[in-house]
């Protein structure tokens, strides 16, 4: 099965980066991209060139949290970590999700 | 603070770059090490991560827009981009600021003058609760009603009044006079001010005589500065004010000048202390003089109606104190209807009175010469907006939108007229101050707190915003008109070029009849100023001088003061340089007047007599005609015979003889003074017609009383005729003067000052309107210019092949100056139709003119088309001296 591009899954990005940063602590971007692939057993595959926009709106929103620090290769790179804020929105994203999943598995068991 | 976060993002526009970019690199270096860990080369490697990213552009553009104020981002791109296209065509852009900033300066000039004569509300607490009180309908209000009032008015919240006077700080031989303002107890509670330093007056100080601590006084901020040095210890000095001593108590504050708008007051004096200032010639206690303003504060949330309601009540307070000797008839005529009460939040003010209208009459021409420069600058940017189509074009053409396009002109247009608006604010500054200046006169000193406040900027930048949109509609609405298809062009010149050549005509066709309105104002203006000054005014006001003197002081009984006069008068003409002098209690042009509207013909049927016509009376001296050089047209001048108890004499003007002794001889008539119960005047002479009080009147009807006849007064005026010049004359005046008692204060000024003076008015609006009505011509040639130019060079290759085929350059010549004289005669129709609606108002500013005087008309409409062949004829030459072979290859 190939790697599953984004596009079929609108607004997850959100999600999926909510959730690692849940999860992980604080990551940069290509850390983050690592662990979506990862995690998925590379069945995520996150376009990364949108990546950066969706990270930049999500500080701005007040989601994320982002400093400069150095990262394991000894580089400045910018790290992300969830806010209190971001906590919320990513418990109404899984809720959300959740039920788009169940609605969808109704529908495959019973059509 | 997500916006803010955004905003200060913006403003480091470097940082943010730098540090997208680290963190794209970052990652693409990141993929690339995997890459290379699972074998690939480097270059391999890096290309790897590159593919997998996508456009790192891209993402970066992205990012960045959710960083910064996505709006705010775009306007400071599009400002950038007009500010470089502004400085690539430095001419144009400064033609179109210095026309701007005249047009925005001018206004703001003026605006901030109105603003702080007319419409700013005083610098006081809560200024919208004062009231000014009126009595039997006059503004001014006398001492005694004043004493009545404060001890019995109900209704207010507070009541004051205040009255001016010009006092002497100095010792009497070094006179030095500084505005001053009589005032009452409450003055300064009421208005709610509080001193800069020490304490201000108060009620325990508006005694008789001065308050426990003897006279006090209240000095201004800026006599403190002046005078005083700002010395803290000034408190409690002594101030000789006309002889007296007073002891300052106090500072007002800098912004601070009492009630008098266009007044600033150096020192404040309690009211009740007026006779000892003024001696004897005290008038607190005098019925007729009403010399005194009467404000209120209304209560709190109290209504207009209703504390003149509860006023009322003062009334039969009043009328009870009128002196018992009064008649019935005088007391009915002295208290007549109810007491008023008008709002004045903004003061009163004589400066609002005398030249309010005038300033206000200036408004009109100084937003023409705006609306002149905005059509100008609309022209100018119209051609550039032609010459940039072909650039409209392509950005159409890749994907641009119309609104864009019109974004981005009008950013320019916005640029251009706030950049117009900051030099003109600097120029406004100076213009006001200038303004102001020019109406400030020796006697009447102008104290106009003028400042760049925030509304005169609000007003500024309004102004330019305003501009912006009226000047750059027209070049945004061609550049929407654009058509992608014109990209393809090589030249981006298109079938609708016409389209343009309308819009810029019609635009100078508005210029030539705005300025063709400035120029017959101007015209106007300056001719009915020129009749006035070229009048003969009946006398010979270049060679004197008037000298005022003030003998209050100096003598006790009325008697001993005529005999002042004349000691006064030998003293003066003995002095060398003196060539000739006389004394008279009026001056021309001195700014007071003298009248009666009693006077009877001796013998005359009732029918006949004067009764009802104001008659301006004077008490001469002799020789004053001859010093004058008034001519005597009958009779003979006053004598010494004249004297005191001698038969009572007087002269007339030619205005009265003709009037109301044109039956028989003049000299010999008699007339008498009603109220005047000492007899007859025999006429003795006939004078010539001379200036009374202002150059701008009808010469009024004048009765010459002898002034060893008239009641004495203590001030009394020389007019002097110097041998040499003024300057050292006046120091032998001064000696002669203080040899004959050193307590003589004397005032000096020409009499051709005075005169001047007294035209003030006339020659702001003749200057002001001439100077604009001048700017406007020269706007509307250079946008003449401008469009002829640009029509010339659009039509070279039509000039070019008309001249191969054997047309006459001259004809080409005349084919341009055709269309210049198209313009300009279709201009000059809408000028004079804009302006036969205009004049009518300002038919009264006008001295003996009609505001459709045809010569003044005429004058105008040549100057204008004058001009605008002049500017039609540079380019028209051009267009002769096409080269056909150049201007053919060049397509």
């Amino acid at each position: 099965m190939a790697p599953h591009r984004n596009e079929h899954l609108q607004g997850t990005l959100a999600l999926l980066v909510l959730r690692t940063l849940a999860q992980r602590g604080p990551l940069h971007g290509y850390g983050i991209v690592s662990h979506i692939d990862a995690a998925s057993g590379e069945l995520l595959r996150v376009e990364e060139g949108s990546l950066y926009p969706a990270l930049h709106r999500m500080t701005q929103a007040g989601w994320l949290k982002a400093e400069w620090r150095l990262s394991e290769n000894n580089r400045r790179a910018r790290f992300y970590s969830i806010t209190p804020r971001g906590r919320e929105r990513l418990a109404e994203e899984e809720e959300r999700w959740s039920r788009v999943v169940k609605g969808l598995s109704r529908m495959l068991r019973f059509a | 603070m997500e916006w803010w976060r955004r905003l200060v993002a913006l403003c480091r526009p470097r940082r943010l770059a730098d540090d997208l970019d680290d963190e794209l690199q970052h990652h693409l270096e990141m993929r690339a090490q995997e890459e290379q860990a699972r074998g690939a080369s480097l270059v391999e490697a890096r290309l790897a991560a590159r593919r997998r990213f996508g456009s790192v552009a891209l993402a970066a553009d992205r990012s960045r827009d959710a960083d910064v104020l996505t709006v705010l981002d775009t306007f400071l791109r599009d400002l950038r981009h007009a500010a470089r296209l502004l400085a690539r065509t430095p001419t144009v852009t400064l033609a179109a600021l210095a026309s701007l900033a005249l047009g925005i300066g001018a206004n703001t000039a003026l605006f901030s003058v109105l603003d702080a004569l007319a419409w700013r509300a005083l610098p006081v607490r809560e200024p919208n609760r004062l009231v000014q009180v009126r009595l039997s309908g006059h503004d001014a209000i006398s001492g005694p009603a004043w004493r009545v009032l404060r001890d019995h008015a109900s209704g207010l919240d507070g009541a004051f009044a205040w009255g001016n006077a010009r006092i002497n700080i100095g010792a009497p031989a070094d006179s030095r006079f500084v505005p001053a303002q009589l005032v009452s107890g409450r003055f300064f509670e009421v208005l709610g001010v509080e001193p800069l330093r020490g304490r201000l007056l108060d009620v325990s100080d508006d005694r008789a005589g001065g308050g426990p601590g003897g006279p006090a006084a209240v000095i201004s901020a800026a006599l403190w500065r002046r005078e005083f040095a700002g010395a803290p210890n000034t408190i409690g000095r002594r101030l000789t004010v006309d002889g007296q001593p007073f002891t300052i108590v106090g500072v007002a504050p800098a912004s601070f000048f009492g009630v008098d708008v266009g007044r600033a007051p150096d020192v404040f004096l309690p009211l009740e202390t007026e006779p000892l200032v003024r001696g004897r010639d005290s008038y607190l206690g005098d019925w007729y003089s009403r010399w005194l303003r009467g404000f209120g504060r209304l209560p709190a949330g109290g209504s207009l109606e209703g504390a003149a309601s509860a006023l009322q009540g003062v009334l039969p307070v009043l009328h009870d104190s009128l002196p018992r000797t009064w008649s019935d008839e005088d007391r009915q005529s002295h208290l007549r209807g109810a007491i008023a009460l008008v709002a004045s939040p903004s003061g009163t003010s004589w400066l609002r009175e005398r030249y309010g209208r005038a300033l206000f009459a200036l408004a009109p021409v100084v937003s023409l010469v705006l609306l002149i420069a905005c059509v100008n600058v609309a022209n100018l940017l119209l051609a550039r907006a032609e010459s940039r189509r072909h650039e409209f074009a392509v950005r159409l053409a890749l994907g641009a939108s119309r609104a864009q396009l019109v974004r981005q002109l009008l950013t320019e247009s916005l640029l251009l007229a706030l950049l117009g608006a900051g030099i003109g604010l600097g120029f406004a500054w100076a213009a006001a101050q200038l303004l102001v200046a020019q109406l400030s006169t020796q006697a009447l000193p102008i104290g106009l707190q003028l400042s760049l406040d925030g509304r005169v900027l609000g007003f500024t930048v309004a102004l330019a915003m305003l501009t912006a949109v009226i000047f750059g509609l027209a070049p945004a609405r061609h550049a929407s008109a654009a058509a992608p298809v014109d990209a393809l062009d090589r030249r981006g010149h298109s079938a609708r070029r016409r389209s343009h050549f309308g819009m810029a005509n019609g635009l100078v066709t508005v210029q030539i009849g705005l300025s063709l309105v400035l120029a017959i104002a101007a015209g106007l203006f300056l001719r009915s100023f020129t009749q006035l000054v070229s009048r003969s005014p009946g006398f010979d006001r270049r060679a004197l001088a008037v000298v005022n003197a003030d003998v209050g002081r100096a003598v006790e009984t009325p008697a001993d003061r005529t005999a002042m006069y004349d000691r006064l008068l030998d003293a003066i003409r003995s002095a060398p340089e003196v060539k000739a002098a006389a004394a008279a209690i009026n001056t021309p042009a001195a700014g007071w007047m003298w009248t009666t509207s009693d006077v009877r013909l001796e013998g005359a049927p009732p029918a006949s007599n004067l009764s009802r016509v104001e008659v301006f009376v004077n008490a001469v001296s002799s020789g004053y005609f001859a010093t004058m050089r008034t001519p005597l047209v009958a009779g003979r001048d006053f004598e010494v015979r004249d004297a005191i108890r001698a038969p009572r004499v007087a002269i007339v003007n030619e205005t009265f003889a003709r009037r109301w002794l044109s039956a028989g001889p003049a000299v010999g008539a008699s007339i008498r003074f009603g109220e005047d119960r000492g007899g007859g005047l025999q006429i003795v002479g006939v004078v010539a017609d001379a200036v009374y009080r202002r150059p701008q009147d009808r010469i009024p009807p004048t009765v010459y009383l002898s002034l060893a006849q008239a009641r004495p007064r203590p001030a009394i005026s020389f007019v002097v005729e110097p041998r040499g010049p003024a300057a050292t004359m006046l120091a032998s005046i001064q000696r002669a003067v203080a040899r004959v008692h050193p307590e003589v204060t004397l005032e000096v000024r020409s009499l051709d000052r005075q005169f001047n003076e007294a035209l003030l008015q006339e020659r702001l609006l003749a200057g002001v309107s001439t100077t604009f009505g001048a700017l406007g011509l020269v706007l509307a040639a250079v946008g003449l210019y401008g469009v002829m130019s640009f029509a010339v060079a659009r039509r070279r290759r039509e000039l070019g092949i008309r001249l191969a085929l054997g047309a006459a350059p001259a004809r080409l010549k005349g084919l341009v100056l055709r269309d210049v004289a198209r313009l300009t005669i279709v201009g000059v129709g809408v000028g004079v139709v804009a302006a036969l609606v205009l004049v009518e108002r300002v038919g009264d500013l006008l001295v003996d003119l009609p505001p459709t005087d045809v010569v003044t008309w005429l004058v105008a409409i040549g100057t204008l088309a004058l001009t605008a062949f002049t500017a039609g004829y540079l380019p028209a030459r051009r267009a002769a001296r096409v080269d056909p072979v150049t201007s053919l290859r060049d397509e």
